[in-house]
C-alpha cells in the first residue's frame, strides 16, 4: 500500500513540471485564442462579442480562405504521397548497409538542420527568372516556353513553394524510419532468408508491417506540419501574388499582425488547431488495425 | 543490487530535473536583466533617489532605431544624454526593437495599459488613430508653450491632430521623389520626364538598353508597388481630393483612380518595370538603382542619403537628378506632392509623470527633426536654425522641390486604417503582372476603403 502511494507521489512529482509548463504555454494560450476568436477585436480597443460569426465568415464571405485551405490540402497530399514514400525508400536502402551509410544519413539530414529562412532564400535563388538555376537549365535545353518567373507567376507560385517544403523534411522522416527499421529484430530477416524470401518480399512483408506505428507517427507529423505550414511560404512568396500561394498560416499572420484583425485571425488560428487534431485522430483510427498487428508479433 | 541501482538512477534523475529547473529559473530571470541592464540600473537609481527624499523621475522611452549603424540612433542617444544633463532629475531608459517587431510590441503593450512605456515612437494619421480611439494617448495641448508653438512649421501637424486635439508634435518629414540616373538617360537618348507621356516614352527608350530596367519598382514589397500607384493617383486626382478620400470624407472610386491604375498597367506593359517586378523588393530595387542597372526609382527623400553613402553604390551620385512626380497633362496641381510628417514621439496616457513625459516628447521631436535635416534624412518640422553644411547636393535638390510644394498626401498605408491599408498594398501589387485586372483592383479598393 505504502509503496503504491509512494509511487504515485513520485509520478506526480515527475509529471508536475512538464504538466505545468504544458498548461501554461500550451493550453492557456489555446484557450485565450479560442476566446478571442468569438470577438470582433483589433488588439487594443474594446471587444464586441460575435459568437461564431468569425467562423461563418471564414467559409462564406472570405474569398481567400477556401483557396488557402485547398493549398494546404495539396501540401498534405504532396507530403503524404511523395515525401513519406521517398523517405521510406531512402531509409530502407540505407538500412540495408549501403557503402557510406553514415555519410548519406548526414547529407539527407542537412536540410532539416538549416533554418527555413535560409532554405527559402536558397530556393528563391533557384526559382529566380533571370539568374535562377532552374531557368538557366531550361534555357540550356532550349525550351524557351517553360521559362517562368516561378514565384511571381500565380499559376506556379504555390507549387514552387511545395517543392522545397517537401524536400526540406525528407531527411527528418528518413531518420525516423531508419531508426524504426534498425529496431526490428534481425531474426525475422534471417528466418525469411532461410525460407528463400527475396529482398523485395522481406521489405513488403516484414519491414513495412512492423513499421506501422512509426509510419503512423510520421504521417501525423507530415499532416500537421503541412496544415500549419508558414515559414517557407512566408519567406518565399508571403502568400502572393494576389493570394495565389496563401495557406491558412500566412492568412492568419497577415490578419493578426498586418490588418489588426485579432478576433478574425484568432478564429483562423483556432481552426488550424482543430483541423490538425481531428485529422490526427482520423489517422490514428486508420492505423489502429495495422498497429495491433505489428505489436502482436 | 537492482534496488540500489534504481534508487541511484532516480536520485540522478531528480538531481538532473532540479538542476534543469534552476537552470530555467535563473535563465528567465537573466534575460530581462541583460536586455535592460541600463533600465534596471536606472530604476534602482531612481528608487534610491526616491528613498533619499529626492524627486527623480524615470521615463521609459521606446523607439525603432535598433541598428547601431543607423545615424538617427546615434543622434537620438546624444539628444537623450544632453537632456539628462540639462534635467538632472530625469532618468531616460531607452528600449528599442526592429520596425516590424516594434509595431507588434507596441500593439501588444497597448492591449493592456503599457505601464512600461511613457514616451514612444509611432506613426500618426491612420496608425495612431486606433490608439486615440481607445483613449491611450495623452494630448499635448496643455504642455505646449507659445514659444514652442512658434517654432513649429506651419501645416505640419495634421497627422497628429485628432478631434481638434494635438497628440504629438512633428519631427521630420519625407518627400516622394523620382530619382533619375542622367548617365543612363543620355545613353538611351531619353529625356528626364516631367509629364506622364514623357515618362512612358523614356521607359520605352530605356528598355532598349541591355541589362537596364527603366524603373526599379521593388513591387515584391507592397508599399513600393503602392508608391507608384499613389504617385499617379495624386496627379490624376490632385492632393485635395486624395486627402478627402483618405480622411473618409469622400468615397474611393471614379475615373481618376481607375485611370491611375490603368497607367501603372500601361507602364508595366511598356516594359517600364522589367519583366518580373514582383520578384524584387525594396532593397533589391534600391541596389539596382545605385548599381546602375535601373535608370529610375520612385522613392522617399530618405533614399538620397543612400545614393551618397552606400559602399556598394557604383553610379556617380552627382549624375542623379531628383524630380517631381511627372504631371498628367491637364490634371492636378504641380504644387501637390506625396510625403509629409507622420513619424514622431507620443505620450502614453497612463504615464505616471505626464508633465515630464510630455516635456521630453516635445524636446526629442524637435531635436530629431532638426538632426534628421542636418544629416539629410528628412525635413525638419521646426523653424529652429539648422546646420546645412553637411547636406549632399541630391538632398538639396529635393529640398528645393519641397520648397515648391503646397499640399502633401501621406503614404496611403499610414493614412488608412490597417485593414484597408494592407488591402491597398496587396492590390497595388496586382498591377505589376501581365493582364492586370484594374476592374477588380477598383472593386477591392471600394470594398475596403468605403466600408
Amino acid at each position: 500500500m505504502e509503496r503504491m502511494l509512494g509511487k504515485k507521489k513520485y509520478i506526480a512529482v515527475f509529471v508536475l513540471p512538464a504538466l505545468l509548463l504544458f498548461l501554461l504555454f500550451g493550453i492557456a494560450p489555446l484557450i485565450t485564442t479560442g476566446v478571442y476568436s468569438l470577438f470582433d477585436y483589433d488588439g487594443i480597443g474594446k471587444m464586441d462579442f460575435l459568437g461564431l460569426d468569425n467562423y461563418i465568415e471564414l467559409f462564406t464571405t472570405d474569398r481567400y480562405f477556401p483557396r488557402a485551405l485547398r493549398n494546404s490540402f495539396i501540401l498534405v497530399g504532396a507530403s503524404i504521397f511523395i515525401q513519406l514514400p521517398v523517405s521510406l525508400a531512402l531509409a530502407m536502402i540505407l538500412s540495408r548497409g549501403v557503402k557510406g551509410e553514415k555519410a548519406f544519413r548526414t547529407i539527407y539530414f542537412i536540410p532539416v538542420v538549416i533554418s527555413s529562412m535560409v532554405i527559402g532564400q536558397l530556393w528563391m535563388k533557384i526559382f529566380h527568372s533571370e539568374y535562377g538555376l532552374l531557368n538557366i537549365f531550361i534555357r540550356f535545353l532550349g525550351m524557351k516556353d517553360f521559362e517562368y518567373s516561378w514565384l511571381s507567376n500565380p499559376s506556379t507560385a504555390f507549387l514552387s513553394t511545395v517543392v522545397p517544403s517537401i524536400w526540406q523534411y525528407i531527411g527528418y522522416h528518413m531518420l525516423i524510419f531508419y531508426a524504426g527499421i534498425k529496431s526490428i529484430s534481425t531474426d525475422y530477416y534471417e528466418a525469411a532468408k532461410i525460407d528463400g524470401a527475396t529482398n523485395w518480399q522481406t521489405s513488403i512483408k516484414i519491414t513495412i508491417p512492423l513499421l506501422a506505428p512509426v509510419i503512423k507517427t510520421c504521417m501525423v507529423f507530415a499532416l500537421t506540419g503541412s496544415l500549419r505550414a508558414f515559414d517557407l511560404i512566408y519567406v518565399m512568396t508571403n502568400g502572393g501574388p494576389n493570394h495565389a500561394s496563401d495557406v491558412p498560416g500566412t492568412l492568419m499572420y497577415n490578419n493578426l499582425f498586418r490588418k489588426g484583425l485579432y478576433g478574425y485571425g484568432s478564429a483562423q488560428a483556432f481552426f488550424i488547431v482543430l483541423e490538425c487534431l481531428v485529422l490526427s485522430l482520423v489517422i490514428s483510427k486508420l492505423f489502429k488495425r495495422a498497429e495491433e498487428n505489428a505489436s502482436a508479433i | 543490487m537492482r534496488r540500489t541501482m534504481k534508487k541511484a538512477i532516480s536520485a540522478i534523475l531528480c538531481a538532473a530535473m532540479v538542476m534543469s529547473m534552476t537552470g530555467c529559473g535563473s535563465k528567465s530571470a537573466d534575460v530581462p536583466a541583460t536586455d535592460t541592464t541600463a533600465s534596471t540600473d536606472g530604476t534602482e537609481a531612481a528608487e534610491t533617489a526616491d528613498a533619499a527624499g529626492g524627486d527623480k523621475v524615470t521615463l521609459n522611452v521606446w523607439h525603432q532605431w535598433s541598428n547601431d549603424t543607423n545615424e538617427l540612433k546615434a543622434i537620438y542617444e546624444k539628444a537623450v544624454e544632453d537632456y539628462m544633463a540639462e534635467n538632472p532629475n530625469v532618468v531616460i531608459n531607452s528600449e528599442t526593437l526592429d520596425t516590424e517587431a516594434y509595431k507588434t510590441k507596441i500593439s501588444a503593450e497597448f492591449a493592456g495599459d503599457a505601464s512600461g512605456i511613457d514616451v514612444f515612437y509611432y506613426w500618426g494619421a491612420g496608425m495612431a488613430r486606433k490608439l486615440v480611439n481607445a483613449d491611450k494617448l495623452l494630448p499635448l495641448d496643455d504642455y505646449l508653450t507659445d514659444d514652442v508653438k512658434g517654432r513649429i512649421l506651419e501645416g505640419s501637424t495634421s497627422a497628429f491632430t485628432y478631434d481638434g486635439k494635438l497628440y504629438s508634435v512633428p519631427s521630420f518629414s519625407w518627400y516622394m521623389t523620382l530619382f533619375c540616373n542622367q548617365d543612363l538617360f543620355d545613353k538611351a537618348g531619353a529625356k528626364i520626364p516631367t509629364t506622364y507621356d514623357e515618362l512612358l516614352d523614356a521607359c520605352k527608350k530605356l528598355s532598349t538598353l541591355d541589362g537596364v530596367t527603366p524603373m526599379a519598382a521593388g513591387a515584391k514589397d507592397g508599399w513600393n508597388a503602392a508608391f507608384i500607384y499613389q504617385a499617379l493617383a495624386l496627379r490624376e486626382m490632385g492632393a485635395a481630393d486624395v486627402n478627402k478620400m483618405l480622411a473618409g470624407e469622400t468615397e474611393f472610386g471614379g475615373d481618376g483612380y481607375k485611370a491611375a491604375a490603368d497607367k501603372v498597367a500601361e507602364l508595366y506593359n511598356a516594359g517600364a518595370f522589367g519583366k518580373n517586378p514582383l520578384e524584387s523588393g525594396n532593397d533589391d530595387a534600391n541596389s539596382a538603382f545605385i548599381s546602375g542597372t535601373a535608370a529610375m526609382r520612385l522613392m522617399g527623400s530618405w533614399f538620397a542619403n543612400q545614393v551618397y553613402t552606400d559602399d556598394t553604390a557604383t553610379i556617380d551620385p552627382s549624375k542623379v537628378v531628383a524630380c517631381k512626380i511627372p504631371m498628367i497633362t491637364g490634371k492636378g496641381n504641380e504644387s501637390d506632392y506625396c510625403g509629409g510628417f507622420v513619424e514622431s514621439f507620443w505620450v502614453n496616457k497612463n504615464t505616471k509623470y505626464p508633465e515630464e513625459a510630455a516635456k521630453f516628447a516635445i524636446y526629442i521631436n524637435e531635436k530629431m527633426g532638426v538632426a534628421a535635416y542636418e544629416t539629410g534624412s528628412g525635413f525638419s518640422g521646426w523653424t529652429t536654425e539648422a546646420d546645412e553644411s553637411n547636406l549632399n547636393p541630391l538632398f538639396i535638390q529635393i529640398k528645393d522641390l519641397l520648397g515648391e510644394g503646397k499640399e502633401g498626401v501621406l503614404a496611403w498605408d499610414t493614412s488608412l486604417d490597417s485593414e484597408p491599408a494592407t488591402i491597398h498594398n496587396e492590390q497595388a501589387q496586382t498591377l505589376f503582372a501581365p493582364n492586370a485586372d484594374t476592374e477588380s483592383f477598383m472593386e477591392e479598393h471600394e470594398a475596403a476603403i468605403n466600408q
